[in-house]
């Protein structure tokens, strides 16, 4: 077994697979004509390694009912995995064959450095005691990036102006990461006032940019 | 006194022959973007109706049309989820997306309501994840009055034509997904549990359920 082998093994086990239905969602909001499924497998394998680090990083032993890819190969390989998967991810999008390729290749490394940063960030501040103002930085650069990525990706593939929809993947994304912080109980009286405003915001920017159902 | 029978008699008979038929309404989500349009390599695959057409529909007595799923309709499954809840399957929400989706892992899989009592079933509409342009493989709808469909099994949609499941081999065609969903005619079999099985799609080795929908009496 290669760490190809291991690395789509472990894409094909399960998620929702929410950022390649942005994507194409905003493609074809935007009327975007050619082949978009390569750019949403990037951002699969994109979120896919991101997985692969963050559990190694948690110590996460399971993922999507299965022992997670470093429990099951151990640390090394698993962080093997996620290079290649990040790798991986940039190949396709070099190959997508999009006039805006080299703009698309730039918004995926500007969107991966932000997130390194912001997982990095809040790796550091996991034991100090947590402020709105930098949760919502967290929030925004490790969660809502990922988003904003893919609606960027769908609207720079299709010729379109990318920032409306970069706003809106970026509210939907920091709002998808204060649900799930919600879920798992944590500072709710915080949470709960910000979950209100980036629904307003979500629903004002989605309305902005006019998307169907994803 | 006799006459009068053999006129009643007459009289019901012509109500039930030409008892008028309606169609099954299914309410139906709005259609999904599903990106760039593929080519799916399948014999077995039955012509899309088109953009807009809906698949025929399916044509009953008028005491058939009730929903019999409601969203406090037990439903259990082959394996546990991978995201998503069991009642997701039955909570109405057919909105296609992920928030509303019940996954399964890879394989042969599938999802069982309880009806709680013997119905006599007209339909079952199954509404998969469409979240780009995708085939289920081995779509097998079968209704029993058994919960471990050991027996009085009958079948009433199978498109497994290679016999994988080895549930028997079937006849219907693969279908794309679409936001009509894919209404299955029961033929008024009678039971308590449905079972929807699937193997996978053409884009992902994950079972995904967003509806299922019984109709019947």
């Amino acid at each position: 077994m290669s760490i190809r082998d291991i690395a789509i093994e472990f894409c094909g086990r399960g998620g929702k697979k929410l950022r390649p239905r942005l994507c194409r969602a905003v493609f074809a909001r935007c009327g975007g004509a050619g082949d978009i499924e390569g750019v949403c497998e990037a951002l699969e394998c994109f979120h896919k390694a991101s997985l692969i680090h963050d559990d190694i990083q948690d110590g996460d032993e399971e993922r999507y009912g299965r022992p997670t890819v470093w429990k099951e190969h151990g640390v090394p390989v698993a962080i093997a995995a996620g290079d290649w998967l990040v790798a991986h991810g940039y190949r396709l999008i070099s190959e997508s064959g999009f006039q805006a390729m080299p703009q698309m290749i730039h918004a995926a490394v500007l969107s991966h450095v932000r997130l390194c940063e912001g997982q990095g960030d809040d790796l550091l501040a996991s034991a100090s005691p947590v402020r709105p103002s930098g949760y919502v930085s967290i929030c925004e650069r490790k969660t809502g990036e990922a988003f904003a990525l893919a609606a960027q990706l769908g609207a720079l593939a299709a010729g379109a102006d990318d920032a409306p929809f970069r706003r809106y993947g970026l509210a939907y994304g920091i709002l998808f990461q204060i649900n799930d912080d919600l879920a798992d109980g944590a500072n709710p009286a915080m949470l709960a006032a910000l979950k209100k405003e980036y629904e307003d915001k979500t629903a004002l920017y989605r309305d902005e940019c006019a998307i169907g159902m994803w | 006194m006799k006459k009068t029978m053999v006129t009643c008699a007459v009289a019901l008979c012509a109500a039930v022959l030409f008892a008028e038929k309606v169609a099954i309404k299914f309410e139906l989500p709005p259609p999904h973007s599903s990106g760039t349009p593929k080519e799916i390599k399948s014999d077995n695959l039955e012509p899309d109706p088109g953009p807009g057409k809906l698949r025929a529909p399916i044509m009953v007595e008028p005491e058939f049309t009730k929903k019999l799923t409601t969203e406090n309709t037990k439903v259990t499954t082959s394996e546990e989820a991978v995201t998503g809840e069991n009642d997701y399957v039955v909570d109405g929400d057919k909105t296609p997306d992920a928030t509303s989706m019940l996954q399964l892992p890879g394989g042969l899989q599938w999802v069982q309501l309880d009806l709680g009592e013997e119905h006599t079933i007209a339909a079952v509409c199954v509404w998969h994840d469409q979240g780009d342009e995708r085939v289920y493989k081995d779509v097998v709808v079968q209704i029993s009055s058994d919960e471990n469909f050991a027996k009085d099994v009958t079948t009433i949609f199978n498109n497994d034509h290679d016999n994988t499941a080895k549930l028997g081999k079937g006849t219907d065609k693969e279908y794309r997904e679409r936001n009509d969903g894919r209404p299955m005619d029961a033929k008024l079999a009678k039971g308590r549990y449905v079972r929807c099985y699937s193997n996978g799609s053409t884009s992902e080795p994950v079972n995904n359920y967003i509806e299922i929908e019984v109709f019947g009496k």
